[in-house]
């Protein structure tokens, strides 16, 4: 027995220095990625929004989700228009969990006097691994301990830890440049999509089915209630879709988030055209950002005098 | 060879097993097509590689007919190696 | 708790701890902590599940003691039909009633007669296909006396129990892993060294090859419309590694973990896509069922109609078979498998009357001969045609996959992700290089012939770390669960 557990020990212990040091060199070297899922500079502009976070002060107004929040407020234009300081710290596909992580590392520091959560259903029911991954990636390292409320974290987020941890050793420093492709980052941290067609249905896309007992919306719920621990109010908001991808969300969605609290849907009131206004299945391009953005902040001017 | 089924003849002695058993190798070999076969009491199925248990109906069916003697299930489902074959075999011959 | 998950490794080395070093002085102590964990092991995925087991072990444990001193033969076979139809209604019930409700209406509506469905929300307990088998081969070992039942409570619940085979088999008999509960368990290292290197392979297994083939199979299956006939061609034998890794990996870790204990489990998969025909592949394939089937299924039957000649034969295999393909599901496509194999297996022993290959492939050389590549990859091919059934939800989307795979232009496969696949492909390659090379071992990673401790360290890093690279994002659960 001492022999099987002194063996084991000594294998596990090289285990623990190896396999570290394996996903890096396989990560550095010309192999393929397999499924590491590394994305500094991912999709989405993350890292240059954080980086700009941490520079940023006397934030009053945050927002936060998912694609639709990023591509969907132009929070640059909406500071200057209400003359309080915005900033969107969307991210792609972002998962209550990762909103949570996100909380907990920069709620207290930059205290706003309002939180705006843009709720798209793909958002709230979601657990799926490629915003935690795209956070690992990119959150900077001084705040890698608010990584521990992350709850769903296995082999897969190990791996992005690993590689995020020690990146700084096999690249030089990073920098995202700010125009990625069709996609041009603006301070505050909206995403503007610049060179666009116009939209036409492309996928079938299946219906969604909202559960209120999944994981993703009880940690969306726990989220409501750290915003509000602090003293924060919120207002939850549907930003708008294509009329195609509003029909396949679940018909007690509204009612659902209405109990929550200040809550606003943008889909029905608002003159979008699918072909005009949005540039995929479910995003606004500029134009409808800016039809959008008029109407939010509209919707926003007696809140934030309440609030006053 | 075919065997004796005059049953006065017959009687449980070591000449009669060893009879059987040389007449079994003969059913054996030609229904498992393996002419190297040669048997013991303690011989079971997984010593033999073609004795599977398609091949055992076929033995159990090809003996019955040489004797002319019908086992019972239960009887069939209990023998664990030849021995116990040969002891049935006797019984049903006395 | 599934075998890889961070739940069971914590669960193992405490109750391996538990196991050696606190119970190890008493034999009952040993037992009762394996019925524990076996039970917390068990009610991790639902507690409600365990009332079940208890109650099929009550049954099963009570006839056993009655029919040690029951002399009279029609009483005997009661007590034994009574611990079948205990057994076999659970199973059925929970199984298949929705199945048998769902064919009686269609049968009823077929002759212009409606009825109102009431198909119940029934959750199938995990692993009861499993334990059903495994504790019915004890009731029916002792009615036919092959077996002294047992007054000891405590072994036979452990037998009935033993978690790591309890979910996904093997299915072991009484005659082999009972008594190995009636004398304490002596730690050895070579056993317990064994069992991990079967536990790294099985892991291996199952995260890298069968998780990640699932995500290709899946892919291709549930969209077959979207793809070209090669594409699913390469879906069905994705979908062939799936379940080999994900059966044999469990398996693997099953035989493993128990050896960590001290005990040992029957092999369940030796090699079996290096089967030279049908009859062979059911001799390497999932054993301990093919076991269990012909033992209590197949002679049974064959010997009672052993007069009607070939017929009786023929019908006993056919039989045989149509109930594996119903222990696996209760849908047609299983009994449409399992009919395909029966048929296969019957045309196979016309041709070859009836004589399988003797020992394994490249018995007494390094290479195998080209007849025998030829022999595997027909049998092969066979085994994957009949995975369509395997996988697919229902007939008429089996016959829909392989009406497309006839229409379709022949170009080179083309779907999503194909970086990824082109690796699990060349993981695939290396799994069959190494288990051909180690065909002539108990199990695959057994590493004797290989003395040099570095060239062993080199093999786990390695392992590891291909588990943890290849470890797939989604999690997927194993596909033998719905069993």
């Amino acid at each position: 027995m001492k022999r099987f557990l002194k063996k084991f020990l000594a294998i596990f212990i090289v285990l623990i220095l190896a396999i570290p040091l394996g996903i890096i060199i396989w990560y550095v070297s010309p192999l393929p990625n397999a499924n590491i899922k590394f994305k500094k500079g991912g999709y989405g502009h993350l890292y240059s929004r954080l980086a700009e976070l941490d520079t940023t002060e006397n934030i009053e107004v945050l927002f936060l989700g998912s694609s639709h929040t990023y591509r969907g407020f132009n929070t640059q234009r909406i500071s200057e228009r209400i003359g309080f300081k915005c900033f969107n710290l969307g991210s792609s596909g972002q998962t209550p969990d990762v909103t949570k992580v996100l909380l907990k590392s920069y709620l207290n520091e930059i205290k706003p006097k309002l939180v705006v959560y843009e709720v798209v259903p793909s958002g709230i029911f979601n657990e799926s691994i490629g915003s935690r991954v795209d956070l690992i990636s990119n959150l900077p390292f001084k705040r890698f301990n608010s990584l521990y409320h992350l709850e769903d974290f296995g082999v897969s987020e190990f791996k992005t830890l690993i590689l995020a941890v020690s990146h700084p050793i096999f690249k030089s420093k990073y920098h995202e440049p700010k125009n990625k492709g069709i996609d041009e980052y603006k301070s505050g941290g909206y995403v503007k999509r610049i060179g666009f067609g116009s939209y036409s249905k492309q996928l079938d896309l299946p219906e969604f089915t909202a559960d209120f007992d999944s994981k993703g919306f009880k940690r969306f719920l726990d989220n409501l209630a750290v915003i509000r621990s602090q003293g924060i109010p919120i207002m939850l908001v549907l930003a708008p879709t294509t009329s195609y991808d509003y029909s396949r969300y679940p018909l007690n969605l509204d009612s659902a988030y209405s109990s929550l609290g200040l809550y606003f849907n943008f889909n029905q009131s608002l003159p979008l055209d699918d072909s005009l206004h949005f540039f995929d299945d479910s995003h606004l391009n500029s134009d409808g950002v800016e039809m959008f953005n008029d109407a939010f902040i509209q919707t926003l001017c007696p809140i934030i005098d309440t609030i006053n | 060879m075919n065997f004796p089924t005059n049953k006065h003849l017959f009687k449980n002695s070591k000449m009669t097993r060893d009879l059987i058993k040389v007449e079994l190798d003969i059913v054996f070999r030609d229904v498992l097509d393996d002419d190297s076969i040669s048997l013991s009491d303690s011989t079971v199925a997984e010593d033999i590689e073609e004795w599977d248990s398609i091949n055992h109906i076929q033995l159990v069916v090809q003996i019955e007919k040489r004797y002319k003697i019908r086992f019972k299930a239960a009887e069939i489902q209990s023998w664990e190696n030849i021995g116990e074959i040969i002891d049935s075999i006797i019984r049903k011959l006395e | 708790m599934l075998f890889h998950s961070l739940d069971f490794a914590i669960f193992l080395p405490i109750v391996f701890f538990l196991y050696w070093f606190v119970a190890k002085k008493n034999l009952k102590l040993q037992n009762a902590l394996i019925v524990t964990a076996s039970y917390v092991f068990y009610g991790w995925w639902d507690w409600r599940f365990l009332s079940l087991i208890i109650f099929s072990t009550l049954v099963d444990y009570s006839i056993g003691r009655r029919l040690k001193n029951e002399e009279k033969q029609s009483t005997r076979k009661i007590l034994m039909w009574t611990s079948i139809i205990v057994n076999l209604g659970f199973l059925g019930f929970f199984k298949y009633y929705n199945f048998f409700l769902d064919n009686f209406i269609a049968a009823f509506s077929f002759f212009g007669q409606e009825i109102q469905p009431n198909t119940l929300n029934i959750i199938l307990p995990v692993g009861i296909s499993f334990y059903t088998f495994q504790t019915l081969s004890y009731t029916i070992d002792v009615y036919r006396n092959k077996l002294e039942p047992t007054e000891d409570f405590i072994a036979f619940s452990a037998f009935v129990c033993f978690f790591p085979q309890l979910v996904a088999g093997p299915i072991e008999r009484a005659s082999n892993l009972l008594p190995q509960f009636y004398k304490k368990r002596i730690f050895t290292y070579e056993k317990s060294a064994d069992g991990m290197r079967q536990i790294l392979w099985g892991l291996f297994k199952k995260v890298v090859i069968a998780d990640n083939c699932a995500e290709y199979a899946n892919l291709i299956f549930n969209n077959y419309g979207d793809y070209n006939g090669p594409t699913l061609i390469l879906g069905v034998i994705f979908f062939a590694f799936q379940v080999y890794g994900d059966f044999s990996g469990y398996s693997d870790i099953a035989i493993g973990t128990s050896k960590l204990f001290g005990f040992n489990l029957m092999q369940n998969f030796a090699t079996p896509y290096f089967s030279r025909n049908i009859m062979e592949f059911w001799k390497r394939w999932h054993i301990s069922l093919t076991s269990w089937l012909t033992d209590y299924v197949f002679t049974p039957l064959a010997i009672n109609y052993r007069h009607w000649g070939t017929m009786g034969i023929v019908s006993s295999i056919f039989f045989t078979f149509l109930i594996s393909g119903l222990w696996h599901g209760a849908n047609w496509t299983f009994i449409v498998w399992g009919a395909l194999h029966g048929l296969y297996f019957l045309i196979t022993i016309l041709f070859t009357r009836g004589k399988t290959p003797k020992g394994i492939v490249g018995q007494n050389s390094v290479l195998p001969s080209l007849k025998e590549i030829g022999q595997i990859v027909l049998t092969f091919l066979l085994v994957c045609f009949s995975y369509i059934f395997f996988r697919v939800d229902s007939l008429s989307h089996g016959f829909a996959f392989i009406s497309r795979v006839c229409k379709s232009d022949w170009n080179f496969p083309d779907f999503e992700g194909r970086l990824l696949a082109l690796q699990i492909i060349i993981l695939i390659v290396f799994l069959l290089f190494v288990e051909y090379a180690q065909r002539n071992y108990d199990f695959t990673l057994d590493l004797s012939r290989f003395r040099s401790k570095s060239v062993r360290l080199v093999v786990y890093i390695s392992l590891v770390l291909l588990i943890i690279i290849y470890w797939p994002s989604k999690e997927q659960v194993f596909v033998y669960f719905q069993f």
